[in-house]
């Protein structure tokens, strides 16, 4: 058995995939017997120039031994916790700072021509090649994410997709006219796009789990439901807890989840796990792994009006809704997303391990 | 200077005199309607003959065109291990070329502006940053690096900021070129003589359009939008209005259908009117090849008449167009030109009237050659050769003083971050020197 080191990174009072993500991982790592504990750091967005000495901060961290312990193996997710050293350092990777690859030049980014942020952006990309090329193990939470990786530091990797943090909890009920929308409040995730599509969708209302990251985005939401007359219509749940949001995912009509180019996305598992056709847009990145369009959801443009269309089809054609609800869940069986995929996850992650011999013996039993 | 070469000087003048240089060329070369990658296909068959050309694009493709491609955000990284000497862009109106607009801020160059006024702000970060600043300070590196968080005036819809950023800047239209020069070049004279601005032709091929049909009906045919610009409201009654049989062939986007349809129907013109999806120079030419006359008479600010006007007028059709916008360098004896407003219906009925009934073919020729001789792809690769031999070693200047004022904006950058990390008034020590410069000098940020 192992000493294990995840590293995460922790956005104060936001809650996202990540965290699901390294939770899951370290619960899972645990159940197969080895020894796991969390490093976390927080992480500031801004300002933006401090992103170099947050990077920083994890690459003078030593976390080559603690009390004398040696730590066999360290597992980063994202940035910028891969500038941690360890010789035996594996990745899974959930993002980079997307402000200067994926999202660079958009809407979405800060970063823009002042020759600081020139010097920010060159400076960060040098420093991804190098920490992660240092990876004895590269991996990606899904193909988008191993793309952006090669095509912008030139390394391969190989996908691992995380398996549903809730295993086979998730389950189906009759639905009921709502839409449910999952995830962090931002402008990223795009919720007015659902917003004012629930404007053209009469007989539907719409929930929304998730915290507020951004709250001039909650502002400009709050305006749009205001402008529309919506108030009646949308409920805004925050955070709940697990068995509510299984039971959410469950009665839902459908599921809308339409983020910009999004690395993986969760809740596109989850609602395919709870038999929900999912609607998405053809620009949400990673969720187009999994969404055929007119089989498991819909996949349309990241307009209200083609939103709207795609969830009034599914209000009008139930034998419909409930066909592409029940391929998704087949899709999710099928591929080993559930809680069997965790094998293959930790056979990855933990591949260093394999040439190297591990100093800490399995504990004995008491007694012995 | 390009537009006003003697025949006989460009003659003399030979690519091969020079030495070859390594060019950066940054351009769109995917959107099929583009006229950057209709340019790009043309020129670089010829200049890469001659100089080391790699592409920089959204793709990550690793050859495009037959050159090398990398993705633009890779350029910093080509330029250090092998330098460029010259960094082209071309810049355009449209999400597909928006990247050119992003990196001409990064590192100088030629600009060849084909759409001067631009229908959005760009990204905020890259619109709302201090490149006015960045300008000055380049031309005096003891100003301090501008303030950061504060909200900057913006200047829309002109490229008036990727315009500035460029020490030579190219324009494909002299309407452009006028208005810039009236406009906005004086206001970003940092030093008396440093930003230069030319006209430049784009290149045409008409290789492959058939001569004019000789039946008749006589036909039509325009890449007009049907937005109130595209004038269609005007041109689709006066062709009604026409006594003896016709057609037109409409080319426009998909997004543009329904609208065209709308004006269809509603000029009862339905039967006339074949609509043509996916706008392009190719189809363009694939559609004159059965038409009399090419109707151009989109007056707006945006856009560019290029290359559609010049295909029409180099194959030898009849052409009408807008005397307003970039329809006013059009030469009069080219084509047939309207002033919009309340006669424009009669003007332009004058017209169709008079080429059915004269077959009017007086203008082709002129126009011919007009384009044969301005726009033919050789001519344009050869201009385009010499200014990059003439810019070039002004451009090595540049960039020699652009990377000083990078080497600034490091010291800067690191003093942030200096102060960021010491700022703590709970901090007793310097925490960047005791805890975070040995990291930073080993990730090479700090020397």
């Amino acid at each position: 058995m192992a000493k294990i080191l995840v590293l995460g990174v922790k956005v104060p009072f936001t809650h996202g995939g990540q965290e699901v993500l390294v939770a899951s991982l370290i619960k899972k790592l645990r159940e197969r017997g080895h020894e796991v504990d969390q490093i976390e750091l927080p992480f500031n967005p801004l300002p933006k120039e401090s992103l170099l000495t947050q990077a920083a901060m994890w690459r003078a961290l030593d976390l080559s031994e603690f009390c004398g312990q040696p730590i066999d193996l360290v597992i980063a997710t994202k940035f910028p916790s891969y500038f941690a050293r360890h010789p035996r350092k594996s990745v899974w990777l959930v993002h980079q700072l997307r402000s200067i690859y994926d999202l660079y030049g958009g809407q979405y980014s800060d970063i823009g021509d002042d020759p600081r942020d020139e010097t920010l952006r060159r400076l960060i990309n040098d420093g991804d090649n190098k920490v992660l090329a240092e990876c004895k193990f590269i991996s990606a939470i899904s193909k988008n994410v191993a793309e952006r990786l090669a095509a912008f530091n030139g390394l391969s990797s190989t996908v691992l997709y995380p398996p549903l943090p809730l295993g086979d909890r998730y389950r189906t009920q009759a639905p009921e006219p709502y839409v449910l929308s999952v995830g962090r409040i931002c402008r990223i995730k795009r919720l007015d796009l659902m917003i004012n599509a629930l404007a053209l969708t009469p007989k539907l209302s719409l929930k929304v789990v998730g915290v507020v990251d951004d709250p001039q985005a909650m502002e400009y939401f709050n305006n749009i439901i205001k402008q529309h007359g919506l108030e009646s219509r949308i409920e805004l749940l925050g955070r709940v807890d697990d068995d509510e949001l299984v039971s959410l995912y469950s009665k839902a009509l459908g599921v809308f989840y339409a983020p910009y180019n999004e690395d993986y996305g969760y809740v596109t598992l989850e609602a395919l796990a709870s038999s929900k056709p999912v609607v998405t847009a053809k620009d949400s990145g990673g969720t187009l792994e999994f969404i055929r369009d007119g089989e498991n959801g819909f996949i349309v443009d990241p307009t209200p009006a083609a939103v709207a269309a795609a969830f009034n089809t599914l209000v009008a054609d139930s034998e419909l809704s409930q066909r592409l609800g029940s391929a998704g869940r087949r899709m999710i069986e099928s591929s080993g997303m559930l809680s069997a995929g965790w094998d293959s996850v930790i056979e990855g992650l933990l591949s260093p391990l394999s040439a190297h011999e591990v100093t800490q013996a399995a504990p004995q039993a008491v007694g012995a | 200077m390009a537009d006003g070469m003697e025949a006989h000087s460009m003659a003399a003048h030979s690519i091969a005199a020079h030495r070859s240089l390594r060019i950066a060329w940054f351009s769109d070369t995917t959107d099929a309607e583009g006229i950057s990658s209709y340019c790009s296909k043309l020129l670089l068959p010829i200049l890469a003959k001659e100089h080391q050309i790699e592409l920089f694009s959204e793709s990550f493709a690793t050859t495009l065109l037959g050159l090398p491609n990398h993705h633009y955000l890779k350029a910093y990284r080509c330029h250090r291990e092998q330098p460029f000497d010259i960094f082209f862009y071309q810049l355009e109106d449209g999400v597909a070329a928006r990247f050119v607009r992003t990196y001409l801020g990064i590192m100088p160059g030629i600009t060849w502006v084909h759409d001067l006024f631009l229908s959005d702000l760009g990204a905020e970060a890259t619109h709302n940053s201090p490149w006015e600043h960045s300008i000055e300070q380049f031309y005096n590196n003891s100003l301090p690096f501008a303030a950061r968080s504060i909200s900057r005036h913006k200047l829309w819809p002109r490229a008036y900021r990727e315009a500035a950023l460029s020490p030579i800047d190219l324009f494909s239209s002299r309407w452009a070129l006028n208005e810039f020069s009236s406009m906005i070049s004086s206001r970003i004279e940092a030093e008396p003589g440093a930003h230069r601005a030319e006209y430049l032709a784009i290149p045409i091929s008409c290789a492959g359009i058939a001569a004019p049909p000789q039946q008749t009906p006589l036909s039509f045919a325009t890449v007009c939008g049907p937005d109130l610009e595209g004038r269609a409201h005007k041109f689709l009654p006066a062709l009604k209005g026409l006594g003896s049989p016709w057609q037109l062939t409409w080319l426009i986007d998909p997004a543009e259908q329904s609208a065209a349809e709308i004006l269809v129907r509603e000029f009862s013109v339905v039967d006339q009117v074949t609509l043509v999806l996916g706008r392009s120079p190719e189809k363009w030419s694939e559609i004159l090849s059965s038409s009399h006359v090419a109707i151009h008479l989109s007056s707006t600010p945006f856009g560019h008449l290029g290359p559609y006007l010049q295909l029409a007028l180099g194959s030898g059709r009849l052409a009408i167009v807008s005397d307003t916008f970039h329809g006013e360098e059009t030469p009069n004896t080219s084509a047939f030109k309207i002033t919009p407003g309340i006669h424009e219906y009669a003007q332009i009925l004058g017209v169709f009237e008079a080429i059915q009934k004269t077959q009017l073919h007086t203008l082709t020729l002129p126009a011919q050659k007009m384009v044969a001789s301005e726009n033919d792809p050789a001519r344009i690769a050869l201009c385009l050769s010499k200014i990059f031999q003439e810019s070039a070693p002004q451009m090595a200047l540049i960039m020699q003083r652009w990377q000083e004022l990078y080497q600034s904006a490091h010291v800067a950058l690191l003093a942030e971050v200096r102060e960021l990390a010491s700022s703590s008034e709970r901090n007793e020590i310097d925490v960047y020197k005791e805890l975070l410069s040995q990291s930073f000098l080993e990730l090479g940020w700090s020397s």
